[in-house]
């Protein structure tokens, strides 16, 4: 940043003044000589009013406006308060301003009313200015106001610096201009959101699934112990039928039993042929219902409908005398709900007035004859229903007394073969076998019922397996957003670690690089035997050779402004080397400032100052020095001679006289200064 | 026989990897964040911001 013109209107004591700052690289220092209270501490009010709004004056805080101005005024008359800077940034032109409109209120009123206020940012673009539509932002990027007082230096405040409680101050300081803060900021916001992608993990991430799975994987040993026992029960079952045959081949072969065997067999193929015809009828009755099976349910609301309507119908109701009183009003409006217009004589009217009376009351009760008509149909169809279905089930009540018959039948048979006692081959009786062939009939029958319980507990547990699944794949949706947290997580975590490192190293070459350059401004400002330090803490400290020892220095107020002015004139410094160095920092890119001092040699001895002045100028790109004529003359005025670029003198009047108010005129040659 | 399954519970971090490049984008975006917000004394948003620079890097 180079500053290059100051225009105050009314600020205080300025009226319309301006300054221009000396710019060369040769001759970079501008001095602006003032008597105590001329106004030097209000032009570096005007600074830090620019850019950020705030003041800090010891008199009269409140009063922005100009005395003068404000004296001149007539209440209600409104005075424009304002300060311009020209300055260039990073290569590019700026004017910035800000603006405050005063209102005075009454004769007396002196400090006026603020009514409005704004701040300006205009930069050279193309040949022509144009507005930056955030200007309180690009004013604070371009001097951040936590660096303001670097800057924008009081003397006045100079001994804080060095004062042994400023060490937070001065890493903050430290840290800023160095970029440190940058990685210190970035380094405690991602441990926060890292912590937040933490709770989400913990959101997500649940026993429920391991429990899910277990419980999954249980059902499935379930099922397939059920399987296996279903297996058996098949595998028996078909070896029971084997022995079944055998025992029924072995009753065929035999002359005695052959014949009651094979009428067994006939009974049996027509049993199979009854039960055929009953699961065909049940398969017709399902039919009927899935077809039918509304009429029965939707009747009484269908019966209750067609009565009403069958009496409105009697009563007159239907047609109702609104249709002959709509087709009237139509005619009467002369206009046909088409748009049309119906004039009398016109076919079109004809045809709308022959919609009146009977052909229309005709054409509604015709509909509702044959809704009632419809609706009645519906209740024959009832009657179809039930006969239908009476029927079907009636033939199948005959095949169940059928299928009961034949089933008597078979008994009788085997009880007949069971008291058959003639011996077989195999010196067992008919009888034996038979009731062998029937024990064996009952434990199939036994065999098939297990298996259908079986089959019944497989189902319940598939049924049971496949809620579990899709409670699981829901899980397993969580489970990939607990993973994704958690990368998420350990990104943060791991770029912190990163830049916790960078932050650590920076720090300690930072430390390093402003202790070597404090040490080196202070060793050619101060005695030989004192030599300053930027500690590990970052502490300020002065130390003073005696003997072989170095102890710390009791600071006087002298070593304190020395020190400090040693400390910001080599941040200044490292922040230009930074600057202007190829380094490619990602967090860092260092900058140009200039110094603005106010009394910055109040309180140092002639030595002293002769060296402050000698070395300050070296630091900076461009120096502001506000000083009083006995703070200038003598040594500071031998050394900076010959690098004044510009040089100007507060020439004060106080105003005492009638009509007359403070005011400061800023004039680039010495007259005769009121006061110091 | 079924093969055995590893049931996953916990997240650890042995399940999760990200690439140095993803690491170098996140990086370079939250330093930016942080440098457009570095003027002010306190940095408001910046955490919803960097939560959201790594939720569209890591995804």
């Amino acid at each position: 940043m180079q500053i290059d013109r100051l225009e105050l209107e009314n600020f205080r004591q300025f009226r319309d003044e301006t300054i221009a700052f000396a710019t060369g690289s040769d001759r970079n220092v501008t001095v602006v000589h003032g008597a105590n209270g001329s106004g030097k501490t209000t032009l570096l009010n005007a600074f830090t009013w620019l850019f950020y709004g705030n003041v800090d004056f010891d008199t009269r805080p409140d009063r922005l406006a100009s005395e003068g101005a404000m004296a001149n005024a007539q209440p209600g008359d409104r005075i424009t308060v304002s300060v311009q800077l020209q300055f260039e940034h990073e290569g590019e032109a700026y004017i910035a301003q800000r603006e405050a409109i005063y209102e005075k209120r009454s004769a007396t009123d002196f400090d006026g009313e603020m009514i409005d206020s704004e701040v300006t940012v205009k930069y050279r673009n193309n040949g022509s200015w144009q507005p930056r539509n955030n200007p309180g932002n690009t004013l604070d990027q371009i001097i951040p106001e936590r660096l303001s007082g670097l800057f924008f230096f009081d003397g006045e405040d100079i001994d804080e610096l060095a004062g042994i409680d400023n060490q937070d101050r001065i890493q903050e300081a430290i840290q800023n201009i160095m970029g440190l803060t940058i990685l210190e900021r970035a380094n405690r916001h991602l441990d926060t959101v890292a912590g937040r992608f933490e709770d989400e993990v913990d959101e997500y991430a649940s026993d429920e699934l391991s429990e899910l799975i277990s419980e999954k994987r249980a059902i499935e040993d379930d099922i397939e112990e059920f399987k296996r026992d279903r297996d058996d029960t098949q595998r028996r079952k078909e070896r029971i039928e084997s022995e079944i045959e055998d025992l029924e081949q072995k009753l065929e072969r035999l002359d005695e039993s052959a014949a009651l065997q094979e009428r067994r067999e006939e009974y049996r193929e027509d049993l199979a042929e009854v039960e055929d015809r009953i699961d065909s009828l049940d398969e017709d009755i399902k039919s009927q219902i899935s077809q039918n099976g509304f009429v029965p349910l939707a009747m009484p609301l269908l019966k209750e409908t067609a009565t009403e309507l069958d009496q409105m119908r009697e009563e007159g109701v239907i047609p109702s005398e609104l249709s002959n009183s709509f087709v009237d009003s139509l005619l009467d409006a002369g206009q046909c709900i088409c748009g049309r217009p119906l004039e009398p004589g016109t076919d079109h009217y004809d045809k709308v007035a022959s919609m009146r009376g009977d052909t229309v009351a005709d054409g509604v009760e015709q509909s509702a004859i044959r809704i009632i008509g419809h609706l009645n149909e519906v209740s024959d169809k009832e009657s179809e229903f039930f006969d239908s279905v009476d029927e079907i089930i009636e033939q199948r009540k005959n095949l169940y007394d059928r299928r009961d018959e034949l089933e008597e039948l078979i008994d009788e048979v085997s009880s007949e073969l069971q008291g058959m006692n003639q011996t077989t081959e195999s010196g067992q009786s008919i009888g034996e076998l038979e009731a062998k062939r029937e024990q064996k009939e009952t434990e199939r029958e036994e065999s098939i019922s297990e298996i259908a319980r079986i089959e019944e507990r497989i189902e319940r547990k598939q049924e049971e397996l496949e809620s579990l699944e899709e409670q699981i794949d829901e899980q397993q949706d969580e489970r990939e957003e607990a993973l994704l947290a958690k990368r998420r997580q350990k990104a943060a975590e791991l770029v912190q670690d990163e830049l916790e490192g960078s932050f650590e190293d920076l720090k300690d070459q930072v430390r390093q690089w402003s202790n070597k350059m404090i040490k080196q401004t202070f060793d050619d400002i101060a005695s030989k035997d004192l030599t300053a330090e930027i500690t590990d803490d970052f502490e300020l400290k002065i130390w003073q050779d005696v003997g072989d020892e170095r102890v710390e220095v009791d600071k006087s107020t002298g070593e304190r402004q020395i020190a400090s002015l040693a400390f910001i004139g080599s941040l200044v410094n490292i922040a230009r080397e930074r600057y202007e160095s190829d380094s490619d920092s990602e967090y860092f890119t260092g900058g140009i400032y200039p110094l603005v001092m106010d009394s910055p040699f109040g309180a140092l001895d002639k030595d002293h100052r002769r060296q402050v002045s000698k070395v300050i100028p070296s630091l900076a790109n461009q120096v502001v020095v506000f000083a009083t004529d006995s703070q200038w003359e003598g040594p500071v005025e031998e050394e900076m001679r010959d690098i004044i670029g510009e040089q100007y003198w507060l020439d004060f009047d106080s105003g005492e006289g009638e009509g007359e108010y403070p005011q400061t005129r800023i004039a680039t040659e010495q007259a005769s200064i009121r006061g110091d | 026989m079924r093969k055995p399954v590893r049931v996953m519970t916990g997240v650890s971090d042995e399940e999760v990897s990200i690439t140095r490049d993803k690491l170098v984008k996140v990086r370079e975006r939250v330093l930016e964040a942080e440098k457009e917000k570095l003027h002010l004394d306190l940095a408001r948003g910046i955490n919803d911001e960097i939560e959201q620079i790594i939720r569209e890097e890591i995804n």
